[in-house]
């Protein structure tokens, strides 16, 4: 795989994305001044509340009209507005290897994280990656750089889907590892156990984290559109399955609609932005579909 | 067993779903895939549907194969079990062919006897050589024309080809059992019966009667009781036992239009040649209501027309006049329009007129009294002739010159007497006895004529002398035209009277005194009547000779009694006609000449020392002339196809299977469904069409599995909405 952001993205889609921003929806923690909500009293010009004056305090920072009316000194408190910390979780299992056609789901995974990093760095937001399969196999802090975004971008490159997937256990490593309040965008395929997936997205949002999960599937993976009788092989575990298609099919989406159901209830009870990301559609497009259906909503 | 087995070798196709089926398995792509868990979900659920349905459409394809190879090579199932292994079997066939009139029924469009003529020819082209034939005509009688089987097929055929229908009713049962008796030392050869009809009921009429009687008792009692060749009963022994099919076919129409003149009458029964007369007809029809006509002819020249409307199943009756006829014998015959049934359409009938009637009175003077006075009321009358004689003087009288005889007292008479006088009421002279005080009741017990049986005289008290007179049989042609004066009360004084005792059933009382007293009597004896007042006709007895209704009731007595006794108006065709009641005696030599100018010599039959005139082999309708050796012929016999025959009632093939009771009968519809059930049954029965359905089902049954199997059910993406955002909307 080519490396860097402009191999990832053609310059007519980068231009696609110009203009688009990716807004927390929660406060967040961030480490320089920016253009989110920090949980923080600080300098913008948003009034968050008063606050006694002590000594030492910048007297500037009174309130002469209280004073004026209460005889009583009390400092004006501003909100304090943060950068935001973007942190990419990529899922390089083997089966985000599953590519029926050109693109598998893994380098859709990687086209949508430089979109995303495109978008997050152009604000001057830090964007940062974890990559795993079984475990965390990468780890890089957030920064707000485009060649840090090169950087994320080719260790992302550098990878190949493999292994088996342990995503719940991984993710909460990552939760642990995440002390401050940041956006998590987690791009996986979740083949995995559902229930220790959504625990360690609890995990997340018990953090406060504004979690976005991305669940990217292929339209054969969601249809079994398949016509003559096939022998399946498992990607991760190798193990070999005949099967019609055409005679399972009815039932095999009923199974893969209550996997999907099951894991939008939960997200939408933990306040998860759960989007089921079609690999037939275009990264961009998506991207920019959601980002704007996600201004709009607040 | 099949017709084109060498078809049966594509039934190895059969195995081509099965190879395929292997193949494809040899050749499974694979496909790497995200994750099985899923698919081994489904897998768990659906494999036993999936297998099911594979193995259902591995079948139905196996199936459809086999069943289209099978059809190509045209199986069939034997009804006779014999022919599986003999392959081929010498056959016996016996032929019924209902000869009766109603098989020459034509339509615009069809000709019933051509038809049963082709059935008969398509059976025989159906025989091998060696197979046999034997060919019975089913008119009045059974008539073989091939009556032991005959290997001779040609000979038989230009015989049916020549055979025209008959003029007589017919009765298929003794046919039938001929035929059955004809195939009874067949051997070990098949055996075949076919009866061609046209299925009309009447021919039916008898069987029905003795195939339900004998439904009460076990065809093998009746196999068993029955001595072979001589019995009646139905059904025959060979038939009942199953041992050969029955084929019948029915080439009638099923909705025939007929009229035909049933009945005629003439009144009064014997003709004066100075009085009209009328005639009546009775017309019968079959199908729909329709207008037609009625016409006659006497000596071929139209003197009446009549309209009528004829109703299914009705009789319609109709008169027309009957101007006076010159003395003599004249032909005469009823005419209806022509219809599909054209020999019944003629009724003819023979009119006997007469110039004068002879009447002969017997007694004393005394005794004749008043009766010569109320016979010739002014001198001699045109139309009675009458002549005395006493006792002594009767034998010496050739009877058969009058039309009446009185006897007035007459009794006792010598025994001679009476024997003349029996022959002559039984060769239809009519005798009126009037009582006296001459013979005792005794005097009559030899009389064996005689209406009733004289038991005692009995003369009234004064008060129950005064009787009315009440007419207990009106409508006897006695009283057809019988007219009292006006306010004439038929009431007598009656002093005496004769008490008599009915002799049989046939004894009338034609008139009574009150209600209790018997008047006159009467009785059919032979071909005459006899009549037996119960009073004299003198006044010592009753007022009876002075009554106004004397007079009346002796010329009514004579005018319409003498003519019963006159030869039938016509007879029907019959192989053999009893001359008897036309013609007592008859010159040798002498012989009759009919419609078509051919002669049939007259038999004599000696029987009990009577002899009898019988004419044989009439065959054709119409009116036949006595010939003797220098003398003119005389019409002598009106003859007329049986009407019974006229009766074009169908019956369906279900009344006919229930009368026959035989459960190998097959019934066909004309000779087409006769030759396709007849190589169904020798050659057995054909099964490539029924395959050739049985695998258009299959098809259809499979395409519908297959289609079952491959639907395309709604992909999941199209059932759940995903927004462009990758918004999933929650169950859609």
């Amino acid at each position: 795989m080519k490396e860097g952001l402009h191999h990832l993205l053609l310059p007519h889609e980068l231009q696609k994305l110009s203009g688009l921003t990716l807004q927390s929806r929660y406060v967040v923690e961030g480490s320089l001044a920016g253009r989110h909500r920090s949980p923080l009293r600080g300098a913008s010009t948003e009034f968050a509340d008063h606050r006694a004056y002590f000594p030492g305090d910048d007297p500037k920072r009174l309130d002469w009209k209280v004073l004026g009316r209460t005889d009583r000194y009390f400092v004006r408190r501003y909100e304090d507005e943060t950068n935001l910390r973007t942190y990419l979780i990529v899922d390089r299992s083997a089966s985000m290897g599953y590519a029926p056609v050109a693109m598998s789901k893994y380098q859709y995974a990687c086209r949508l994280a430089a979109a995303l990093g495109y978008i997050v760095i152009k604000v001057r937001d830090s964007i940062g990656l974890y990559l795993y399969s079984n475990q965390i196999d990468v780890a890089l802090g957030a920064r707000n750089s485009f060649q840090h975004l090169n950087t994320v971008l080719r260790v992302l490159g550098q990878h190949k889907p493999a292994n088996k997937t342990n995503t719940a256990q991984t993710l909460h490593q990552i939760a642990d590892s995440i002390q401050r309040r940041a956006l998590i965008i987690l791009l996986s395929d979740l083949f995995d156990d559902p229930e220790g997936i959504l625990k360690a997205l609890a995990h997340f949002r018990k953090q406060h984290h504004d979690v976005i999960l991305f669940h990217i599937l292929d339209q054969t993976e969601l249809d079994l559109s398949f016509n003559r009788p096939a022998e399946f092989i498992d990607l991760e575990t190798d193990e070999k399955l005949l099967v019609d298609p055409r005679g399972v099919a009815p039932t095999y989406r009923a199974a893969v609609k209550k996997f999907l159901d099951h894991y939008q209830d939960s997200c939408n009870q933990m306040k998860i932005d759960y989007r089921l990301v079609n690999t037939k559609q275009e990264p961009e497009t998506f991207l920019k579909a959601y980002l704007e259906e996600r201004k709009r909503c607040g | 067993m099949w017709l084109e087995p060498m078809y049966l070798w594509a039934t190895a196709a059969a195995g081509f779903p099965l190879l395929l089926h292997l193949l494809s398995r040899r050749k499974t792509v694979r496909i790497y895939f995200s994750t099985l868990r899923f698919l081994q979900l489904a897998q768990k659920q659906s494999s036993r549907r999936i297998r099911l349905e594979n193995i259902l459409l591995w079948l139905l394809r196996t199936a459809l194969i086999l069943l289209i190879v099978c059809a190509f090579a045209q199986p069939y199932v034997r009804s006779q079990s014999s022919g599986n292994w003999l392959k081929r079997t010498k056959r016996d066939v016996a032929i019924v062919w209902d000869e009766s009139f109603s098989m020459s029924y034509e339509s615009s469009r069809r000709n019933v006897w051509e038809e049963s003529r082709q059935a008969i020819l398509s059976i025989l082209a159906r025989l091998e050589p060696g197979d046999r034939v034997s060919l019975f005509m089913a008119g009045e009688d059974p008539f073989p024309l091939i009556a032991k089987p005959s290997g001779e097929l040609e000979k038989i055929a230009a015989l049916v080809k020549n055979r025209k229908p008959g003029n007589t009713s017919s009765q298929l049962q003794p046919a039938i059992l001929a035929a059955t008796e004809s195939l009874h030392d067949s051997g070990i050869r098949e055996r075949e019966l076919f009866i061609i009809t046209d299925g009309q009921a009447v021919p039916w009429s008898r069987l029905g009667a003795t195939a339900s009687k004998t439904k009460t008792t076990p065809p093998a009692s009746v196999a068993t009781n029955a001595p072979p060749g001589t019995t009646a009963t139905w059904p025959p022994p060979d038939l009942a036992n199953e041992k050969y099919p029955l084929f019948l076919t029915l080439v009638g129409v099923t909705a025939p239009e007929n009229a035909t003149p049933i009945q005629v009458d003439v009144y009064p029964a014997l003709l004066r040649s100075d009085i009209p007369g009328q005639v009546w007809v009775r017309v019968a029809a079959n199908g729909p209501q329709r207008e037609s006509s009625v016409t006659l002819f006497v000596d071929d020249k139209e003197i009446g027309h009549q309209n009528i409307t004829l109703t299914d199943g009705k009789i319609v009756e109709t008169s027309l006049a009957l101007p006076p006829l010159p003395v003599g014998t004249h032909f005469a015959r009823i005419e209806i329009p022509r219809d599909g049934l054209a020999r019944d359409d003629q009724f003819h009938f023979l009119l006997h007129v007469k110039e004068k009637f002879r009447v002969l009175s017997v007694g004393t003077p005394q005794d004749l009294f008043f009766l010569e006075r109320a016979l010739n009321p002014g001198g001699r009358t045109a139309s009675l002739e009458t002549h005395s004689v006493t006792t002594e003087g009767l034998l010496l009288e050739k009877l058969d010159d009058y039309s009446a005889i009185f006897l007035c007292n007459a009794v006792p008479l010598p025994g001679q007497a009476l024997l003349t006088l029996e022959r002559y009421v039984r060769d239809g002279g009519l005798l009126i006895f009037c009582p006296g005080d001459r013979g005792q009741p005794a005097d009559y017990a030899n009389i064996i004529s005689l209406p009733a049986k004289p038991v005692r005289i009995e003369n009234l008290d004064i008060k129950a002398q005064r009787k009315t007179l009440r007419l207990t049989k009106p409508r006897d042609p006695i009283f057809d035209s019988l007219r009292l004066a006006p306010g004439a009360v038929p009431a007598l004084a009656i002093q005496r009277v004769l008490r008599c005792d009915p002799v049989d059933k046939k004894t009338e009382v034609l008139l009574a005194a009150d209600a209790d007293m018997p008047f006159l009597y009467s009785r059919n004896f032979g071909r005459g009547r006899v009549l037996l007042l119960t009073v004299a006709a003198d006044r010592a007895w009753s007022t009876l000779p002075l009554s106004p209704l004397f007079l009346p009731l002796v010329h009514q007595m004579v005018l319409a009694g003498a003519g019963q006794g006159e030869p039938p108006l016509a007879t029907w065709l019959s192989r053999d006609i009893d001359l008897a009641p036309f013609l007592n005696e008859a010159p040798l030599g002498a012989s009759l000449v009919g419609p078509d100018h051919n002669t049939i010599p007259l038999r004599r039959f000696i029987n009990n020392g009577v002899t009898t005139l019988h004419a044989e082999n009439v065959t054709e309708p119409g009116i036949y002339r006595l010939a003797q050796s220098g003398a003119e012929t005389t019409p002598l016999l009106a003859i007329n196809v049986p009407r019974g025959e006229s009766d074009l009632t169908m019956l369906k093939p279900s009344e006919i299977r229930a009368k026959l009771g035989l459960p190998q009968l097959v019934i066909a519809q004309g000779k087409d469904e006769l030759a396709r059930m007849v190589e169904e049954h020798r050659v057995g029965k054909p099964l490539a069409e029924q395959l050739l359905w049985a695998a258009l089902v299959v098809g259809l049954l499979e395409w519908l599995v297959a289609n079952r199997v491959n639907r395309k059910t709604a992909t999941l993406t199209s059932r759940m909405l995903i927004e462009a955002s990758g918004r999933v909307h929650a169950h859609a």
